[in-house]
Formats: C-alpha cells, sequence, structure tokens
C-alpha cells in the first residue's frame, strides 16, 4: 500500500494541471441549455481532444491515450481543482461509449467513438418514458420491423441535453409488451431524423436541460442496432453499471468542492456559527471517504476485479454527499449575509445545488439502488 | 499510489479468521466470560500465529509487520469479539515502549510479542479493559511511563454493560519500571488505540450486518421472508453503505501510521468506524425485533463490544473537536 503519488503520477498531474490552467475557458458554468453555451461545450471538447485530455482511458485509434483508471482520477483531480466546466458530450462517454467498444460492430466502433470524442456529435438517453422511470422495462416505445430496418413509435421523456444533442442511444420493444425486459433492443438515432420532435423541459431553475423525445414512423437501419434483436436489456445494463459508479463522479468533483467550501469558512463564522464548522468538518470527511474508496475500487479494478452492484453504493453515496455539500455552501453565504447580489460564488453554489439535485432520480433512484444492493450485494430476496 | 493490501499480510488476517471461525464461535466467546483459562488460550493460539508481534520492532523480538498487517487481524478480532487486552498489548504498548531506553521495557516488550504477558494500559481516566486478564499495567505521566504489576487487588471494577470486556479503575500494584519516552511516542501510542479499536469495530460491525442480513432472509411474517420488504431492505443497504465507506478510511489510516502524518486519518477513521457500528447495530436490533432484545440470542455480545469500542482512546466527540481544529486550519490556509 502506498498512498502517495509515484514520481511518475505526479508528472502526469502536473502535465495536466498545467495545460488545464492555460485552456479552461471563462465563464464555463454558466446555465446549460442556450445556444452559445452548447457552442462553448463543443469547442471546449475539441480543445481537449486536440491535446489528448478529452478520453484519456479510450485506446488511441478512438483518440484517447490508453491511460489507466489512476491517471484518469488524476486528470480529473486537476480538472475540479480548476473547477473546469461541465461537458454536454459526457452522457455519450459515461454512458454509450462503454457499451459500444463492449458490444458494437467494428463500423459502429468507427462511426461513433471518434466524433463523440471530438464533440462534433452530442450524444442524448433515451430511456424513460412517460409510464416507464423507475421501472423501466415497461417501456412501451415501439420498434416495428420493416425492410432494411425499424419504425420507431412512441415517447421518451426526462432525456438530459437532448434539445442539444444530434443523436440518442435508447431502448425500444421488439417483442410483445409482456415479454417485458426480454423483448427489447438497442438502438442508435439522429435526433433531426423525420417524426422526431422535441420539446425541451425547464427544470426547477427555468433553464432546459432535458427534454420529451416524440418519435413518430421514425426509420432506423439494422445497422443502427447495437448489440442484436432482442438483448436491449442486457447490453443497456453494461451502461446503467458505468452510470451509477465512479466513472461519471470522480471524487476530484467533492475534494475540491469541499476545499472550496472550506475557504467560505472565515474566523468571524467559525466563532458564530459552531455547527456550520461541525458540519463542513463531516463534508470533509465525506469527501475523503469517497475519494479512498475510490482509490481502493480502482486498486482492485487494476488487479482484473469487477465491481458489479457494488457501484450502486458509490452512486448512493456520491448523489447524497453531492447535495449536502451545495446546501451547506450555502447555508453559510446566507449565514453570512450574501455579500453583493452579483457575486459569482453565490451563483457557482446555486449552480451546483441545481446540478446536484436529480442526481439521487437519475441513474436509477437511489431507491432502485437499495433494491439492486438488497438483492445483488446483501442477497436478499426480490422485494415488494 | 497503490491502495491495495500485501498478499502476505491479507493471508495472515486470513489464518486468524480460520482459527477464530473454528475455535471461537459465540458459544466459546459466552463461556469465555466466566473463564479466564479459556480467555488464555485463545489469547495463546492467537500468539502462536504471530498476532502480538505485529508491531513490535524486530530489534525487541517482533516482526515488525506493521500496520496494515495490524489493521487486518485486528479486524478479525472484532469479527469474533475476542476479550482480553488485545488492544492495549498488540498495538498500544509497542508503541510506548518500542524506544523506550533500559533493559526491563525492552524484556516486557520482549515478552508480549511472544504472547508470554499480558499488558494493559490505563487511559480515559484510569480505566483498563479486560484487568482481571492483565498482569502489567502501564501508567502514562506526561512523558513518563510507569510500569505496575497488578493482581486481583489492584482494580475496582466500574458498571458496565459489556461483560466480556469489562473496565477497571487502578487503584494499586507494584512499580517494576519506570521510564521517559517523547511526546511523540505518547501521542502515536494513543493513535494505536484509537485505530485499533476502529478496527476491531468495522470487524464487530461486518458481523452485527452479516448476522441481520441472515435472520432477515429467514424470518416470515405475512407469508415470506421479512428480508423482501423494502423497508427492511433499504434499513439494512444503508448500514452496509455507512460501513462500505468506512472500511477505506480505517485502512488508509493504517497507512498513516507508517506516514508520520497519521493524526487527522487516524481520527476520521475513529469517527467512521464508531458511526457506521452505531447504525449497524441500531438497524441490526430494530430488524431482529424481540428476539434481539434477550440474553439468549447472540446478537447483544457484538452490540457491546461496539459500544466498549467506541469509548476507547477517544470518544467520536473527542476525534470530531481534534478534526474540527484540523478543518479551521485548512480553512485558515486557503
Amino acid at each position: 500500500m502506498d498512498l502517495t503519488l509515484t514520481a511518475e503520477e505526479e508528472r502526469f498531474y502536473q502535465e495536466a494541471h498545467t495545460w488545464l490552467a492555460a485552456n479552461v475557458p471563462d465563464g464555463a458554468h454558466s446555465p446549460p441549455g442556450t445556444p452559445e453555451a452548447v457552442q462553448r461545450s463543443r469547442a471546449w471538447d475539441r480543445a481537449l481532444f486536440e491535446a489528448g485530455w478529452s478520453v484519456l482511458t479510450w485506446p488511441a485509434r478512438y483518440g484517447g491515450r490508453d491511460a489507466s483508471i489512476m491517471q484518469w482520477l488524476l486528470f480529473e483531480d486537476a480538472y475540479h481543482s480548476l473547477d473546469a466546466p461541465y461537458r454536454l458530450s459526457q452522457n455519450g462517454i459515461s454512458l454509450l461509449a462503454p457499451t459500444v467498444m463492449e458490444y458494437g460492430t467494428d463500423r459502429q466502433k468507427e462511426q461513433i467513438l471518434l466524433p463523440m470524442a471530438r464533440g462534433d456529435v452530442i450524444w442524448a438517453q433515451a430511456w424513460s418514458e412517460p409510464g416507464a422511470g423507475s421501472d423501466l422495462a415497461a417501456l412501451t416505445s415501439k420498434a416495428t420491423k420493416v425492410p432494411g430496418g425499424f419504425r420507431l413509435d412512441g415517447r421518451k421523456i426526462w432525456s438530459s441535453h437532448a434539445a442539444s444533442a444530434d443523436m440518442a442511444f435508447g431502448l425500444f420493444r421488439t417483442g410483445d409488451p409482456g415479454e417485458r425486459h426480454r423483448g427489447l433492443t438497442y438502438l442508435l438515432m439522429p435526433l433531426d431524423a423525420a417524426g422526431v420532435t422535441i420539446s425541451p423541459i425547464p427544470r426547477i431553475d427555468g433553464h432546459a436541460s432535458f427534454a420529451e423525445i416524440q418519435f413518430d414512423n421514425v426509420f432506423v437501419p439494422d445497422d443502427d442496432v447495437l448489440g442484436g434483436v432482442g438483448r436491449g436489456w442486457q447490453v443497456a445494463m453494461a451502461t446503467t453499471g458505468s452510470e451509477r459508479g465512479f466513472a461519471l463522479r470522480s471524487p476530484g468533483r467533492f475534494v475540491s468542492a469541499a476545499e472550496r467550501l472550506l475557504s467560505l469558512l472565515d474566523s468571524s463564522v467559525a466563532r458564530q456559527f459552531p455547527d456550520l464548522v461541525d458540519r463542513a468538518a463531516q463534508m470533509w470527511q465525506d469527501a475523503r471517504a469517497y475519494r479512498l474508496r475510490v482509490l481502493a475500487m480502482a486498486a482492485r479494478v487494476g488487479r482484473g476485479e469487477s465491481v458489479g452492484a457494488e457501484s450502486s453504493f458509490d452512486k448512493l453515496y456520491w448523489s447524497e454527499l453531492d447535495v449536502r455539500l451545495n446546501e451547506l455552501a450555502l447555508d453559510i453565504l446566507s449565514a453570512t449575509g450574501f455579500p453583493e447580489t452579483n457575486d459569482p460564488k453565490l451563483r457557482r453554489w446555486l449552480e451546483g445545488l441545481v446540478t446536484a439535485l436529480p442526481g439521487t432520480i437519475w441513474g436509477g433512484t437511489n431507491e432502485i439502488q437499495r433494491n439492486i444492493l438488497a438483492q445483488r450485494a446483501l442477497a436478499l430476496p426480490r422485494s415488494y | 499510489m497503490d491502495f491495495s493490501f500485501d498478499t502476505d499480510h491479507v493471508e495472515m488476517a486470513g489464518a486468524v479468521r480460520e482459527l477464530l471461525t473454528r475455535d471461537f464461535p459465540a458459544e466459546a466467546l459466552r463461556s469465555s466470560a466466566g473463564d479466564r483459562s479459556a480467555r488464555r488460550k485463545i489469547w495463546d493460539q492467537l500468539a502462536g500465529q504471530g498476532l502480538h508481534a505485529t508491531l513490535v520492532p524486530e530489534a525487541r523480538g517482533g516482526l515488525e509487520l506493521g500496520w496494515e498487517a495490524a489493521v487486518l487481524c485486528l479486524t478479525e478480532l472484532g469479527r469474533a469479539a475476542v476479550p482480553g487486552p488485545f488492544i492495549d498489548s498488540v498495538a498500544v504498548a509497542p508503541a510506548l515502549l518500542a524506544s523506550a531506553p533500559g533493559d526491563a521495557a525492552a524484556d516486557l516488550l520482549t515478552r508480549l510479542a511472544e504472547g508470554a504477558t499480558t499488558v494493559g494500559v490505563a487511559e480515559h481516566g484510569g480505566l483498563v479493559a479486560c484487568a482481571e486478564d492483565v498482569e502489567v499495567v502501564l501508567v502514562i505521566r506526561g512523558e513518563q511511563i510507569t510500569a505496575l504489576s497488578v493482581g486481583p487487588g489492584s482494580f475496582i471494577p466500574v458498571p458496565t454493560l459489556d461483560e466480556s470486556m469489562p473496565l477497571s479503575r487502578l487503584s494499586g500494584g507494584e512499580e517494576l519500571f519506570t521510564v521517559e519516552v517523547t511526546p511523540g511516542d505518547v501521542r502515536f501510542a494513543r493513535a494505536s488505540g484509537a485505530l485499533a479499536a476502529s478496527a476491531q469495530l468495522i470487524g464487530a460491525t461486518r458481523r452485527i450486518i452479516d448476522m441481520t442480513v441472515g435472520y432477515v432472509a429467514q424470518r416470515e411474517q405475512f407469508g415470506r421472508t421479512i428480508g423482501s420488504f423494502q423497508a427492511v431492505q433499504h434499513a439494512l443497504v444503508d448500514a452496509a453503505l455507512k460501513q462500505t465507506f468506512a472500511e477505506p478510511v480505517v485502512h488508509a489510516a493504517a497507512w498513516a501510521m507508517g506516514d508520520g502524518d497519521y493524526e487527522a486519518p487516524v481520527s476520521h477513521a475513529k469517527i467512521a468506524a464508531s458511526d457506521a457500528a452505531h447504525l449497524a447495530s441500531r438497524t441490526g436490533f430494530q430488524l431482529h425485533g424481540a428476539i434481539g432484545y434477550t440474553y439468549e440470542y447472540d446478537l447483544h455480545l457484538w452490540l457491546k463490544r461496539a459500544k466498549t469500542l467506541t469509548g476507547l482512546y477517544g470518544t467520536p466527540s473527542h476525534h470530531r473537536a481534534r478534526l474540527r481544529e484540523h478543518v479551521l486550519s485548512l480553512a485558515e490556509a486557503s
């Protein structure tokens, strides 16, 4: 065991930090959904790609540098310590790409991965439906077989960044409705295809960040099935696994947020409001615990062990931590009186809270995560 | 960066676990309460596996394996709730005496490493854990360590719930030697006690969670096992979640003991292990229903042990106060 960085790791961190410090764009954390925000995100992806930082852990032929998980964690540490911006490409990179690498045909890999890494093609997920949220296997959007492909009909909802995205990936029913998770197929489709209607849904601060997608007789060729007809559930579960674990929420995010939080605690706050100091001390511990847990998991993955259902523990932990961190920062700022009406710090924490809130819901609600853990980590029976 | 244990250390702890599973089941824990020779027997068996020598320097006849090995082994002692002055003898006394001058201290340490004697430390305002089993007590006064030979008349028992790890107030004893150590030695010894208790806590917590999972998986009500109800499942998952994030904190503190910068990591470990033990205890007790409130059922043995361990070498409040200072110093620096 050695919890210090090797000279090589230290060098890697410094290289990432130096590049990011010189290149992170200003005003990065403005709310999503505006055309300017989308343009900025694409340009940032492009810059990261050209410098080799966009998709570190991917093979070089798809724009990566075959980096280890440890190197990715170090890059993320640097990324969040500089408060670099959220990337609209995140959905594709974290959720679709691992599935394409595992199940995709060679042609799909060539067509999808490089443009995704470059920020040229932004992907949205099309999972949930009005009647199929936590019970995803109840979905009813249909893919009907026609010569050369499928016709899609139905409605998908809560699709993150669909209004800004170029393409979508999702599950459609190719079997009988009664088959639940057995009759599903994983499909890829352009969002500007004939018959696709996108209606943005403003989130609680009024900014559009997710959308409803209506499919009316939309044609998708056979080549855009991912992983085989009728195998959609098993293919999709591979992506939800990566969505839950540390792949989407690296510890750097929370360690940096805890550090920014501590900088709000000046001596007058500490004197007047000891409860805020206690809560800040707890945040410091919780962010540190998350970091240590991920480092232990990274070591296990490095030894070739698979993480499996245990990643749901991480999802529960980071999603709740994220909300508490942002809430506490705002509690500290309100206790001391907001210094200026246009304080960028205040705006940053407000945006942080709005972003953190749905974390306990998306990617499988935390109730569903607890069901998964009860059954797969604790080996308890199916629940009621 | 490599957050993984050496295979040798994992195997050593595996052997300890195997021994305890075979020779120290819950019935043995119960019958050992009034049977000093039974307690001495498990003490000797564990000494035979090298446990007592783990943290003793080679120059004093120890194995000097370090804290990573010690934490894994002590976790197994917590899982089995082995009674006896293990925290003081295996962890605290070696830290206090490792660099103490004089032959008397060196001899005591050598005999400790062999498991040939039992040592307690008078901490927490002069309290000694498992005093009945202790032959020598170390008293810390500033940087002065006095070793006392003790016997049945040297202690006054204090009321406690955990009869397998009772606390007693030191009231006498015959001085064997007094040595001067450094403030760093004393700090390190207290951190050693806190970390040893944390390691035992995560073992005890694992046992409580496992017992409770086993119970709810077989107990039937409303025509199905109660472990199939979400209210039960989610409570257990929350207990397992706290434990899952406490374990790496304790493991990282073990590494920090060899790094020099160990104080905040150890305080964090004691808090995290205590909090996880508390949630698992409350959840385990609740989900067992009435059977968990009986003397006959084994759950209380671990609930009581977890409570005792939580109080040893700094309560969670003590360690929270230290981390509060730590965090304020970080805030000032930022």
